[in-house]
Order: structure tokens, then C-alpha cells, then sequence
């Protein structure tokens, strides 16, 4: 069959995934932590049409090859800073630049995470809403008061019947060179990948590491005009990839009927 | 009689390479950095001309440069911002260089990232060149200026290359944004460039150009398609009724 038949519908396929990007950003556009994801399109590898003389070499000039339509080339996240929400949560940490918080999981691995909601467990450990204890291994004192952490992630109490307020540890960010490549594993979780490069340990505020603030919450990037717009391109974009479907289809019908 | 047939296939056959190139032109009209292709074709006297005229050397017929070729369309692209530091566009002419195993490529595609070393490479992995070779940032967040310069922390640590390809018909494709020039082809270093950090440049394509393509070829397809048939009525008349042996 003609070319332009599959070309179109690879033209239609990279559209929906496009679409399927843009939903889920938009689903999750009141998520905290949440980072939005892009699509890259990429030309297809072109194929070649040799010369009709055989005795000529085959040469990959300007006018003898061609393109096959278009393919996504990588869909990765936007680790843009999003707003800071204003909670008045003690345990509640934005983190306001670079970095992420690192927490142990069920099976002994890490995860990395900017989602700073935080709540005490039984033991009076730091951990997220999920349950999942940070590695910087913070544990707050069952009669502590007033909780403060400071810019630079050092927690302190005050405990009922001492005067002066007691450290109770501080709290360390990881940081990527390629955060876009981290893999996202749901539950605003993220695991290292070989694309990410090393995690680094820091101090916030330190070396480029973003630092907390408490009683912030972290907004989602998605910016819902910028994926409204990207969603009429989608569509329309679409919309005459099929048109191309349809004149192939056209043209496949007229050479039908040459022959009565 | 022969000759009808002759000229209505081949100028179906254009129809088609047509509709191809419409069809990858719109498959790719949201690939960043994407340049259109112009269809076009040579008259037949042409080629039958050439056909008809072989030269001492390579005797018989043969054609030397195809029917239907395309060209490339070298208008910029809309400039979209996306606020993302590593993403870049070229204001006005030139192209980013890129090394590849099979030597140097040039791209308007400036979807850049880091790989897990902290070079710069484009979306498939291939380093971006700069005056000094490739180039390695320790973060994600640059600030690149319009000549090119990459500071990190102020300090300037590299500066992007970009080349000036006077002539657009040297440009050869070779697929994910990537262009190659035969090896005589005079590279100059673009010293009047425009990196806007930030921003990426949205493929050329004009969808009411190529919609118009498409309604003329499909149209001049149909019209073939009645030329044939016709041809086809004459001859069944000139067999079955003039060549009646009874």
C-alpha cells in the first residue's frame, strides 16, 4: 500500500500520546510535588531511492531520500520549581530550589521525593503520609513542643521543662545532575536511574541545594494555560494527520476502480 | 498510444511521492526544529528528452537524477518559550553541531538535556559541540547568553558552536532532526548568532499549504485515473469494434 497511509498514522499516534501527556499533567495539577511531563517528537529515519542506473553508486545525495512520518523520541519530566503553597503545617517542608528529600522504602531501597508533606509515626520517627521514614532518620521526642526546622534542615524542640531548646538532627537533600531522568514509581516517588547520574548528598542551602521552608507545600508546575494551548495543537494536529489517512484511502480507491 | 499510458502512470506515480511528503511534512508538524519539504517535479519532455539521448560513455537509457524530488523548506519556525534551561532556539540562520559516530551532524532541534556525566546532548544522546569540544555542566541550570557563552556560577565554561550552511540544497537528512553535508561543503562558524535560552523552535510546516497539496494531488490522481479509463474505452472500442473479424 502507499506510504502516506502509515505515515499518517504514525502522525496520529504520536498525537495521542501527546494528549495522553497533557491528561495526565492535568490530572494531577493540584498534586503537591508534582512535576509535569513533555513530549519530544522526533522525524522518522529516511529510506533511500537509488538511481535507476546501476552502474551509478547509490549515493545518500539531497534528493533521493525520504521521510516516514514521526515517532516520540522521550517523554521526560519538568523539574521546574513550582509555587509554595502556605499550610501552616509544622511538618510540612517546601523545598525551595534544588533537591529532593530521600526516603527508605519496605524493601531496604531508596526513593527520592520533593513531596515535603511529613507526619510523626509511633516511634515519633519522621515520615511521609505513606508512611515511609526519611534517611536523614529524624525522631522527635513523644513530649516535644514547637517544632522548628530551619532553612538549613536542622530540627529542633522544645521540650516541657527545659529552658533551652534541644536539636534533635538534621535534615540532608539529594540532588541529580539529570533529575529528568529519574523514574517516577507513583505515590510522588522517584528511583535513580543510570540517565540521572549519582545522587549527591547536601546540605540545604549549600553548593546549589535548594533549603526548606516550613509550613510550605510544593505546587505542581503544570501551568494549565500552557497545556490548554498544547492541547488544541494536539487535536487540530491530529485532526489532519486523519485527513491524510482519509486522501490515502482516496487514492487507494481510485486505483481500485482503474479497472472496472 | 503507448505514450498516453506512459505519461499518466508516471505522473500517478508523482502523485503519490507527492502525498508522501505532505503526509510526513504534517506527521511532523510538532517535531521541534523540523524543516518542511517543497515537492516538486520535472516536466516529462524533460526526462523523455534525457531518456532518449544516452551519452558515449554509459550507452542505453537511463534517467540521472530522479522525477520527483523535494527540497527543503528553510523558513524559520514559530519560537515557542518553555522556561526550561536547557531548551534552545536559534534566532535567524545557523545550526547547532552535534557529534555522532559517523562524524559531525548539524540540528535546529535544541530539546537538550544532561547525560548522568553532565554533558550536553541532544534528545537521542549525541553531544552538543561547542568551540572547545563537548560539553560538561556540573547543574541543570545554565544561563546561556546570546552569542552562545555557558556560564555556570558567572563564569564562562564553554561557548556553543554554530554553524553557518549557506547553501540549503547541501543539507542532506539523516532522520531525528539530524543533517549532514557532503564532505566539500564550506562550514563557516556563524559569528552574528541569537541563542535564545529557553525557548524552542516549533516545525515549519503550514498546514494550509499542505491541506492545498493534498486536495490537488488527490484531485490530479482522479483526473489520471479518468485519463486512463478513457484510453482504456478507446482501445476495447478500436479492438472489439473496428478490429471485428466477422
Amino acid at each position: 500500500m502507499i506510504d502516506s497511509l502509515y505515515i499518517g498514522a504514525t502522525g496520529m499516534q504520536t498525537q495521542q500520546t501527546q494528549v495522553d501527556v497533557i491528561a495526565n499533567n492535568l490530572a494531577n495539577a493540584n498534586t503537591a510535588g508534582f512535576k509535569r511531563n513533555t513530549v519530544e517528537f522526533k522525524d522518522l529515519l529516511y529510506r533511500e531511492v537509488g538511481a535507476v542506473n546501476s552502474n551509478q553508486q547509490t549515493d545518500r545525495t539531497a534528493f533521493n531520500i525520504y521521510g516516514m512520518g514521526s515517532s516520540i523520541s522521550a517523554s521526560r519530566k519538568v523539574f521546574t520549581v513550582g509555587d509554595a503553597k502556605r499550610t501552616d503545617g509544622e511538618l510540612d517542608l517546601a523545598i525551595r530550589g534544588q533537591g529532593f528529600f530521600e526516603v527508605s522504602l519496605a524493601d531496604g531501597q531508596v526513593a527520592y521525593t520533593r513531596s515535603g508533606s511529613f507526619t510523626r509515626n509511633q516511634d515519633g520517627m519522621l515520615v511521609t503520609q505513606d508512611g515511609l521514614e526519611l534517611s536523614s532518620q529524624i525522631q522527635i521526642p513523644v513530649d516535644a513542643t514547637d517544632i522548628k526546622i530551619s532553612t538549613d534542615g536542622k530540627v529542633s524542640v522544645s521540650i516541657s521543662g527545659q529552658n533551652s531548646r534541644s536539636d534533635v538532627g538534621s535534615i540532608e537533600l539529594m540532588n541529580f545532575i539529570n533529575p529528568a531522568a529519574l523514574e517516577p514509581v507513583g505515590d510522588n516517588l522517584y528511583r535513580a536511574t543510570e540517565g540521572s547520574g549519582d545522587a549527591m548528598r547536601g546540605i540545604p542551602g549549600e553548593q546549589g541545594m535548594g533549603t526548606l521552608a516550613q509550613g510550605f507545600l510544593e505546587n505542581s508546575n503544570v501551568k494549565l494555560v500552557d497545556e490548554l494551548v498544547n492541547l488544541v495543537v494536539a487535536q487540530r494536529a491530529y485532526e489532519i494527520n486523519s485527513r491524510v489517512v482519509q486522501a490515502s484511502d482516496e487514492i487507494l480507491s481510485i486505483t481500485n476502480n482503474l479497472m472496472r | 498510444m503507448i505514450d498516453a499510458l506512459a505519461i499518466t502512470e508516471v505522473g500517478m506515480k508523482n502523485d503519490v511521492e507527492r502525498l508522501r511528503v505532505v503526509s510526513n511534512n504534517l506527521a511532523n508538524a510538532s517535531t521541534v526544529g523540523f524543516k518542511a519539504e517543497i515537492p516538486y517535479t520535472r516536466p516529462f519532455a524533460e526526462e523523455l528528452a534525457q531518456l532518449m539521448s544516452p551519452t558515449d560513455d554509459s550507452p542505453g537509457v537511463h534517467l540521472t537524477r530522479p522525477v520527483f524530488s523535494t527540497a527543503l523548506e528553510t523558513s524559520a519556525g514559530a519560537v515557542k518559550v518553555t522556561n526550561n534551561p536547557l531548551d534552545m532556539a536559534l534566532d535567524g540562520q545557523g545550526y547547532f553541531v552535534v557529534a555522532t559516530d559517523q562524524g559531525e551532524r548539524y540540528t535546529r532541534q535544541g530539546t537538550f538535556h544532561l547525560d548522568p556525566t553532565g554533558r550536553l546532548v541532544t534528545s537521542e544522546g549525541h553531544p552538543v559541540l561547542g568551540h572547545s569540544g563537548e560539553i560538561q555542566l556540573t547543574n541543570n541550570a545554565p544561563q546561556i547568553d546570546k552569542q552562545g557563552n555557558i556560564r555556570e556560577n558567572g563564569k564562562v565554561i564553554a561557548q556553543l558552536r554554530v554553524a553557518n550552511i549557506e547553501d540549503s540544497s547541501q543539507l542532506i537528512r539523516q532522520g531525528e532532526g539530524l543533517y549532514s553535508v557532503a564532505e566539500s561543503t564550506q562550514i563557516e562558524e556563524n559569528n552574528s548568532i541569537n541563542v535564545r535560552q529557553g525557548f524552542i523552535e516549533t516545525a515549519n510546516v503550514v498546514p494550509m499549504k499542505e491541506m492545498v497539496r493534498m486536495i490537488e494531488t488527490v484531485r490530479h490522481f482522479e483526473t489520471s485515473q479518468k485519463i486512463l479509463r478513457s484510453y482504456d474505452a478507446m482501445m476495447d472500442r478500436a479492438i472489439n469494434v473496428l478490429g471485428e473479424t466477422r
